[in-house]
Parts: structure tokens; C-alpha cells; sequence
């Protein structure tokens, strides 16, 4: 019996457009947001790394030192795919930035300055990637006249000006671990993880809508009052509601996830590629010297220490983790759906239950945005209040997924979760009675009219 | 004790009274009508008696089961058509006669049975039933909703309106159905209306409900000469003028 309950549930709410809807967008949304950037921001990233600029020079004065600056700007121009020549008011509209060159000597000091107007529009992403050529180009110059005005080598001018290799090692404190890895990486791991928080908010309060919607459709159809004199157990009902929203739900995780590992591969394809082009898609690699000297201090500090070689190698997730990550996301997905019972069977029509529903938005939005930033101390008050909140809990769970280590903890409040998604589950199932409906119903209604009212 | 049997129900709703002692019982095979007006008290009494809402007061029993301590016997006997019941839009009418079937059938053979009857009751085409009911007219829709309750040969059919906002053809068609099944499954059936002259036209016994309490009862015949009027309309008429002047 209970079969054909859920199969009729998801046969009924997979054909409405208010539900398959929202499922098909969490499937293409990461995907097509991939493709506009692809096509669009990284093309533009790719152009204002590849295409000749014009520049116009001006110099504020006319000493040997602002000429030399000049002859070797000349010199190097190609390099940098610069046009350059002498601005002689053409009008700004003609030339990508307008450059004016000047040399102090101040307290013995020399140096060049120079003021850049360059083309700059809400429109052109690759702007500042502009400027920056710009810039290189300029400092390489003027560290060459410099060179020649002071009388230095290139060699000595070189270490001057780069005196340091640097290699920065990231150490991950949840794993015990460094990582042998671009720490630039992290940016987009940092990235990931906000991405899932947004995710896990995001499902939480479709699903809810989801079970609101076909709750409320029930109410607005009076197909509950046939249902609830039926030979069915309420229970069953419920289960059969809260079995299709977890599917669906379930569904919408997948496209979500499905999408934004495509829009990842497709973000990180376009960008790695426009790094290449611009010459900044070098390697990432502790130098052999340099990577004995690290385990000798690594074997120093605390021989538990472990050391990884890539990113995807150093945030394996701990496979003890995931599967209770995943129970957390189901309780969450349970205590949404109830919530939607709940919301659906106490509004009188679809319209209601959307508007009643909707105002779950903000505060999980909220939450989850705060959660993303907030550094929660494991074993805080505050990481033992919001672990044991269902949906909260689920977010911050995943929060520290790619890095985090299981705990018995963890055990124990994913426990008290289930006791309150059961709560919510055993209210939910008291909700579904005529008598109980109605009059909720005429409350929620009555205090709807006095707000319109005022 | 009689398959339906309903003494002193009384219903309060906040300051409103919809229900004041009201007694009556139906017999095996019978078709009974509650007839009155809007607002009488006719829904409020079949919602007890299908154990969505309980009584302030009084006492109802379905084949011997109480609707206030034995609900879930009760709805393995009953089978409930509400006034303005709609459908599951998404939901084909071969799909949800499915699922009603597969609720009281175990086995595949009854379900398939009962899809069967449901079809014939419905006389709705093979394609007409593989459409989404959203696609329904509100006749279609009435007649699936119709076939749904009767598919399932429950002991007690209660059948609130079930002619309700159709057109005289589709409420011919409904009435024949009612009393056809009535008879040749042995069904109970109780039902309300308010149009005297359906309720004439298809009720054995009927019970006249005005403002909550049974103001006359009988066959049509009997209401009807008791008053010395022409129609059930026109006694029922008299009854209820004379009650608005008591008041």
C-alpha cells in the first residue's frame, strides 16, 4: 500500500510545473552560469590579455632621464604587444591609456613616476588586466634606465628587484597535513565550499516548498478529505509525502551537484586556458633542496604530520565523514519536508502555502551565508547549538566536509537531529485532521485579512 | 443494529450550532437522502459519519463501528464523495484509479477488477481516462470522483451532492449510475441534496435537514401526502416557511 502512495505522490508532483520546474534549473543552472562565463569572461579575460594596446606617452619634462625611459619603452614594446607613440591630443578615444611619465630625484633618490588613465567600463571585464601590462611594462622599463642611469648590471638589477624566491606551503590544521600545492588553489576550494552551504540552503527550503505545494494542492482540491477517509494510516500518508519530497529533493542535489561540477570544469578549463595564453600557467613545484629541507623540519615538529602532494589528494574527504554527512542532509531533508506538511496543510490554497513557505527563505539564506564565514571552534557552545539544529546542522556538517575529521560527537547530535526531525514528523502527522486544518487555516486567514487590512 | 446509525449528533463550531441532536438510521441496500438547504447541516453530518470530524455530542455507527472510537473499520466500509472534491491534476484517471483500487484490493486481480468497474461507472473512453485530469471537464471529473467511490463495492457509499454544479444531462447520467450500482452491488447508499426533485427522484427514504435538526422524514410519497402538496419541493417548502416563522 505504501508503494502505491509514493508512487502516486511522485507521479503527481513530478508532472506539476511548480516542481519540475525548480528540479530541471538545479540540473542547468551551474551549467549555463559555466557556459555565459566561458563564453563571455574569459573570452574577455583572453582579449585583454592577447590583444595590442595603444598607449600614448606624454613626458612632463623633456631630461635625458624621461627621454631614456622613453628609448627603452620603445625597445621593449613589442614584448608586451604595445603600440607606442607620443600623445599629441588625439582624444582618449583613440588609444587604450593615456601614460605620463615623469623623474624625481629627491634626497638622492631617482625614480620615475608615471600617471595611467586607462579604458575602464562596467562593461570591460579584462580592464584591469590591461593595466596591469601596462604596468609591468613600465616598471621593466624603468628599472632598466634606472639600471643604466646608476651604472648597475642586469644581473645585480635582477636580484634587486626579485630578491626572494618564495614558496608558500599551506597547512591544513583539521588533517594535520601540509599540502604541496598553489595556495592560490585553496581560493577555489574556499569557493567549493561555500558553493555546497549554498546548495544545502537552497535545497532545504525547495523541498519544504515542494511538500508545501503538494499538501496545499490536496487542501485546495479537497483530495485529502477523500484521502483521509480512506483505509490508509496517516502515517503512511506522511511518509508517502515526506518519500516523494525527499526524492525530488534528492533529484534537485543531484542536478545541483552534477551542475556544478560541470560549471567547474568548464570555469576552471576557461581560466586555466586564459592563464596559459597570458603566460601565467606555470607549474606548481617545491624544488628538490627545498623539499628535503621541509620533511627535516616536518620530521622535527611532529612526525605525525602528513604531507600531500595535490589538492584533490589533500582534501579526500574521510570516508567515515561522508556517509554521515549524508545521514545529517537526509534528517534535513526529512525536517524540511515535515515543515512543508506542516506550512501546506495549514494553507487553504497553493498561493498561501508559497507565501508561508517563502518565508523560510531569509532565514535559512541568512544562516547559511553567516555559517560560511563564521570560524566555528569545534567544540564551542555555539558549534554544539547549531550542530544539533536539523537543516543548520546539515550545513555546517558540510561546511568542513573536504576536511573535516569524524567524531563520536557528531554521532550523538546527528541523534538528537533525528529526535527533532521525529518531532516535527509526529506534529506534522497530528496536522493531517480536518477539524485541525480548518481552524488553523481560518486563523492563518484572519490574521492575513488584519494585515491587509492595516 | 442498522448499517448506519446516528443518534443526538450534535456539532458546535465556536458560537455556531450546526448540528442539534440529530437522530436517524438507514437501512441494508437503502438509498437515504438528507435534503435541505445550504447551511442545514447535511455535510457536517456525512464528515462525522466518514470520520473526518468528531461530534460535540450524540452517537454514529457505521456497521455496528463506532465513527468516534473505531475510525479505522469504519473506513474500510465507507467510501466518502465530499461536495466540491476536485482531482489530482497531474495524475492520469487510469492512474488514479489505480491507486484508489491498489488501497482496498490486495491482490492484482481485485485491482484489476476494480479498475475495471471503475471504468464502466465513469463511462469515461480509454483515452479520455490516459489524460492528465486536469484535461477534465467538471462532469468528467465528477464521474471519475463517482467511479472512484463506488469501484471499491464499499458496504456504505456516502455521497455528498453528487450531482453538484452539473448540467441536467450529467446529473441523469449520475443518478442512473447511483441507483443503478445501488441495487445490483447491494451498496448503502446515503446521500444529500438539495434539489427535491432529484431527491424524489432517486431516494427510498429521505430526511429533511433545516438549520441543524430533522424537520421531517419518510419516503417522498409519504412527506409529500402528509402535506398535502404536489411535489417534494413544495412540501419541503411549507415545512421550511413554517419553520421561519416560528423563528
Amino acid at each position: 500500500m505504501i508503494s502505491s502512495i509514493i508512487e502516486k505522490e511522485l507521479k503527481d508532483m513530478i508532472k506539476d510545473p511548480r516542481i519540475w520546474i525548480p528540479v530541471l534549473i538545479s540540473f542547468i543552472i551551474f551549467p549555463v552560469i559555466g557556459v555565459i562565463q566561458n563564453s563571455f569572461l574569459a573570452d574577455q579575460f583572453q582579449q585583454a590579455v592577447e590583444k595590442p594596446i595603444n598607449v600614448g606617452v606624454i613626458l612632463s619634462g623633456n631630461g635625458y632621464e624621461e627621454n631614456l625611459l622613453y628609448r627603452v619603452l620603445n625597445s621593449i614594446s613589442e614584448r608586451y604587444g604595445i603600440n607606442l607613440n607620443i600623445y599629441r591630443g588625439e582624444g582618449l578615444d583613440s588609444i587604450d591609456a593615456l601614460v605620463i611619465i615623469g623623474f624625481t630625484d629627491e634626497s638622492a633618490i631617482p625614480r620615475y613616476s608615471s600617471l595611467i588613465i586607462y579604458t575602464a567600463s562596467p562593461q570591460l571585464l579584462g580592464g584591469q588586466v590591461v593595466l596591469s601590462r601596462i604596468q609591468s611594462f613600465i616598471n621593466e622599463a624603468a628599472a632598466i634606465a634606472l639600471s643604466d642611469l646608476q651604472g648597475i648590471d642586469r644581473g645585480t638589477l635582477e636580484s634587486i628587484r626579485n630578491p626572494v624566491s618564495h614558496l608558500s606551503v599551506p597547512y591544513i590544521k583539521e588533517k594535520n597535513a601540509l599540502a604541496l600545492v598553489d595556495p592560490r588553489e585553496f581560493i577555489s576550494i574556499s569557493f567549493t565550499s561555500l558553493t555546497i552551504i549554498i546548495i544545502i540552503a537552497m535545497i532545504s527550503i525547495l523541498i519544504a516548498q515542494y511538500s508545501a505545494i503538494s499538501m496545499a494542492i490536496e487542501n485546495e482540491e479537497k483530495t485529502i478529505e477523500v484521502m483521509l477517509t480512506m483505509p490508509i494510516k496517516r502515517s503512511y500518508i506522511i511518509l508517502g509525502k515526506l518519500a516523494a519530497s525527499g526524492f525530488i529533493g534528492g533529484l534537485s542535489i543531484l542536478g545541483f551537484v552534477v551542475g556544478f561540477m560541470l560549471y567547474s570544469k568548464i570555469f576552471l578549463e576557461s581560466f586555466t586556458s586564459a592563464g596559459a595564453r597570458g603566460g601565467d600557467g606555470g607549474g606548481y613545484a617545491v624544488g628538490e633542496a627545498l623539499s628535503k629541507v621541509l620533511r627535516e623540519v616536518v620530521d622535527q615538529i611532529d612526525s605525525g604530520i602528513k604531507i600531500y602532494g595535490s589538492i584533490s589528494e589533500a582534501l579526500q574527504p574521510n570516508p567515515v565523514y561522508l556517509p554521515l554527512l549524508t545521514i545529517y542532509i537526509v534528517v534535513a531533508i526529512i525536517t524540511m519536508a515535515s515543515i512543508g506538511i506542516l506550512i501546506g496543510g495549514l494553507s487553504s490554497d497553493v498561493r498561501m502555502a508559497m507565501t508561508l513557505s517563502s518565508n523560510l527563505t531569509l532565514p535559512i539564506i541568512f544562516v547559511s551565508i553567516a555559517l560560511a564565514y563564521i570560524n566555528i571552534e569545534p567544540g564551542s557552545m555555539l558549534s554544539k547549538i547549531l550542530i544539533s539544529i536539523p537543516v543548520i546542522s546539515a550545513v555546517a556538517v558540510s561546511k568542513v566536509a573536504l576536511i573535516a575529521q569524524p567524531s563520536m560527537d557528531m554521532v550523538v547530535y546527528l541523534a538528537l537531529n533525528l529526535f527533532i526531525s521525529m518531532i516535527l514528523v509526529y506534529v506534522s502527522g497530528r496536522v493531517l485532521n480536518i477539524e485541525v486544518m480548518e481552524r488553523m487555516n481560518r486563523k492563518l486567514s484572519s490574521m492575513r485579512l488584519l494585515r491587509f487590512r492595516r | 443494529m442498522d448499517p448506519v446509525y446516528v443518534k443526538n449528533l450534535t456539532k458546535i463550531y465556536g458560537d455556531t450550532v450546526a448540528l442539534k441532536g440529530v437522530s436517524f438510521s438507514v437501512n441494508r441496500g437503502e438509498i437515504y437522502c438528507l435534503v435541505g438547504p445550504n447551511g442545514a447541516g447535511k455535510t457536517t453530518t456525512f464528515r462525522i459519519l466518514s470520520t473526518l470530524i468528531l461530534p460535540t455530542s450524540g452517537e454514529a455507527y457505521i456497521e455496528g463501528y463506532s465513527v468516534v472510537d473505531e475510525p479505522e473499520r469504519v473506513r474500510e466500509i465507507i467510501s466518502y464523495l465530499p461536495e466540491d472534491v476536485g482531482t489530482y491534476k497531474n495524475l492520469t484517471g487510469y492512474e488514479y484509479l489505480k491507486f484508489v483500487a491498489s488501497i482496498y484490493f490486495r491482490d492484482h486481480g481485485s485491482v484489476l477488477d476494480a479498475i475495471k468497474r471503475g471504468k464502466e461507472i465513469s463511462d469515461l473512453t480509454e483515452e479520455e481516462l490516459n489524460k492528465p485530469m486536469k484535461t477534465y471537464s467538471k462532469g468528467m471529473k465528477r464521474r471519475i470522483q463517482i467511479a472512484r467511490a463506488l469501484m471499491v463495492r464499499p458496504k456504505i457509499a456516502i455521497l455528498d451532492e453528487p450531482g453538484s454544479g452539473l448540467d441536467p444531462v450529467q446529473k441523469h447520467y449520475i443518478r442512473k449510475i447511483i441507483r443503478l450500482y445501488a441495487k445490483s452491488e447491494g451498496t448503502t447508499v446515503l446521500m444529500s441534496t438539495h434539489e427535491m426533485a432529484e431527491a424524489e427522484e432517486i431516494c427510498d427514504r429521505v430526511a429533511i435537514l433545516y438549520r441543524g435538526e430533522i424537520v421531517a422524514r419518510g419516503t417522498p410519497k409519504e412527506i409529500i401526502d402528509r402535506l398535502g402538496e404536489s411535489s417534494l419541493e413544495k412540501a419541503f417548502i411549507k415545512i421550511v416557511s413554517s419553520r421561519s416563522d416560528e423563528i
